[in-house]
């Protein structure tokens, strides 16, 4: 396939040969280094079709690099990049059927709403009359279309970060990506957007790759996330799987709350870190017949509304926190507690280390 | 409002020592321009209203001829000037990374910080050291050089304060190098490209020591011709010129400003 077939709008029928079995994009053992720092080590990804696709993680794990060298931004030491199975390394960002949407929204500041969502097709040399159409679809999609002929400048955060999402999906791109799109707006805005995202993937259909480094919202609006620290991916999974199920110490400290201790704490034979979400920890008034994994003294009481929140303490001193709902049996601080946990809740992450484990 | 720890407009005696600042600078200017409406010979005896010396300006051939050549040089090493700065702004800030880079930065922006003095009489060895005798050419060479800096800063703020990744999104939207210029970085550089042509055309013009020592016969420009003029006598000749000249000016500044405004 030459690139020129690629830069060909990317409307045309998806009559590939791959067809659907082969993923959409295929990341495989990448490699960026930067003049004394490796960004990527070795990344290997599969993205399929029509899939909302999160790339997890705090500042600095390589998310970005990842995203920049998808989009042809950053150009890879080592590996292979592939789209609908088409080699994408030789190509440049202008001619990849791919559209991002900038965390800076990077709009034209010198065009109006309308020319800015036009630019890719008008671009890509569609006719006026295709564009036309295309941007008053798209403008009515997110909603829009009263402010065609504003500037960027005369726009909310909210409401320029909908002509970014317009701008990047008006000339249907086979692949979206979204750098942390919805970090410059307030919380109720990004509550608003994280739906109003979901919304757009599910009625475009498009695959969109999404960078982030807030958990909640991966874990809301994701069908897939990919945990990244230090270049290098901890897990890809479903936010169930990534939630439930962490592969590593990592991944279940960075997603939710974790409570990790060591085997020797519970007074187990063996010494592996033990993970408990705070949530399926419950206390317990000790007396007979009452069994816990542990028993501990409550040191702190944090109400937050549903829920509260009990730290306790061990004998060793490691911290128990538990989150729970019960309104009828509260607890104090100084309560002595049988701290308890179904079987199922534990997950193993391996030999804990030598000093104590702080939750 | 968040009241002000500090106010300057309110320290006493800001207002009379501004008063005194702006009549200081001012001044001299309405001086001049009055006189020039003086038809007595002697510039500093006011007789009455008369638009005489304008016509004499006017007729004046050498200064018809001086005129002619000011602005043939400004303009000339205004365009070059300015395309040498746009594409060396372009360069330094878009360009890859070199060794250098910095001294490169520092040596375009020399002329704003050697005394013209030095300038002057370096070029006028050198042109004469390799024999360059092109008439007023030797003037836009000369001037072209002193005029890239004062284009090349608002240029390359311009270019610095460019909005991050626009022209990343323009890429990303399918545009070639080509049009990634003609769409979105030459328009977003614009007012930048104005500000620092109307910079170096008002440095042309208004240049003296740079000319002073290049100019022979016929290639004098006018603000030379009108020293040269100051030693003869000072009549209300000279006020209408220069009177004349600070209309200029001012359209310029007033265009400037009316150009900056309709951008933001």
């Amino acid at each position: 396939m030459s690139a020129s077939a690629l830069t060909t709008p990317p409307n045309l029928p998806k009559n590939r040969a791959s067809g659907v079995n082969t993923p959409l994009v295929e990341v495989h053992e990448l490699v960026k280094r930067f003049e004394s720092f490796t960004a990527l080590n070795n990344v290997s990804l599969r993205i399929g079709r029509s899939e909302f696709f999160t790339l997890l993680g705090p500042s600095g794990c390589g998310k970005t690099t990842l995203l920049r060298i998808i989009a042809g931004f950053e150009h890879p030491s080592a590996g292979a990049l592939r789209l609908d199975g088409e080699d994408l390394i030789a190509l440049g960002p202008n001619q990849r059927p791919i559209n991002t949407v900038f965390q800076s929204y990077a709009l034209f500041p010198h065009m109006n709403v309308r020319d800015n969502v036009a630019f890719g097709l008008s671009m890509l040399r569609a006719k006026p009359a295709v564009i036309a159409e295309r941007v008053e679809e798209m403008l009515a999609l997110v909603k829009l279309g009263h402010l065609a002929d504003r500037r960027p400048a005369q726009l909310s955060g909210g409401q320029q970060q909908r002509v970014a999402l317009a701008r990047a999906l008006a000339p249907r791109p086979r692949l979206l990506l979204l750098d942390e799109p919805l970090s410059a707006l307030d919380f109720k805005l990004r509550k608003e957007m994280q739906f109003e995202l979901k919304r757009l993937q599910r009625e475009t259909n498009v695959t969109f790759v999404l960078v982030t480094h807030d958990q909640e919202e991966a874990l809301t609006m994701s069908d897939r996330i990919a945990v990244m620290s230090e270049g290098l991916l901890q897990q890809v999974g479903t936010p169930e799987e990534i939630y439930e199920t962490p592969a590593n110490r990592f991944v279940a400290d960075f997603i939710g709350e974790a409570n990790l201790l060591a085997g020797r704490s519970l007074g187990r034979a063996r010494d592996d870190l033990v993970m408990v979400r705070p949530e399926r920890v419950s206390l317990k008034r000790p007396g007979p017949g009452v069994n816990g994994k542990a028993m501990g003294i409550v040191t702190l009481v944090t109400y937050v509304g549903a829920d509260t929140i009990y730290e306790t303490e061990l004998p060793d001193s490691v911290v128990v926190k538990a989150r729970m709902r019960d309104r009828e049996d509260r607890f104090a601080p100084g309560d002595q507690v049988a701290i308890d946990w179904p079987d199922r809740a534990e997950r193993m992450l391996g030999a804990a280390p030598e000093t104590g484990v702080a939750a | 409002m968040r009241a002000r720890p500090f106010d300057w407009r309110k320290t006493p005696g800001i207002a009379p020592f501004a008063a005194f600042a702006i009549i200081f600078l001012y001044a001299p200017l309405v001086v001049l321009v009055i006189y020039a409406f003086n038809a007595n010979n002697v510039v500093t005896i006011w007789t009455s209203f008369s638009l005489k010396w304008f016509g004499v300006a006017i007729q004046d051939q050498a200064i018809r001829d001086a005129t002619f050549n000011s602005i043939v040089v400004a303009v000339a090493s205004t365009i070059l000037a300015t395309i040498i700065a746009t594409l060396g702004a372009l360069g330094l800030e878009r360009g890859p990374n070199f060794r250098g880079r910095g001294t490169a930065i520092g040596l375009v922006g020399l002329p704003l910080v050697v005394p013209e003095i030095v300038t002057a009489v370096t070029t006028l060895v050198f042109f004469s050291g390799i024999g360059l005798n092109l008439g007023l050419f030797n003037l836009i060479i000369a001037h072209t050089v002193f005029c890239i800096p004062f284009a090349m800063l608002p240029i390359q703020a311009r270019l610095k304060e460019m909005p991050a990744g626009v022209e990343e999104a323009a890429r990303d939207l399918y545009a070639d190098e080509r049009r990634l210029f003609m769409k979105v970085t030459l328009p977003l550089l614009a007012p930048g490209i104005m500000s620092g042509a109307m910079l170096a055309f008002v440095t042309s013009l208004d240049d003296f020591i740079i000319s002073l020592m290049l100019a022979g016969a016929g290639t004098t420009t006018l603000p030379v011709y009108i020293y040269s003029m100051l030693r003869v006598g000072v009549t209300p000749e000279i006020n209408a010129i220069s009177t004349l000249l600070l209309l200029l000016s001012l359209i310029f500044v007033v265009a400037a400003l009316l150009l900056t405004r309709k951008r933001s």
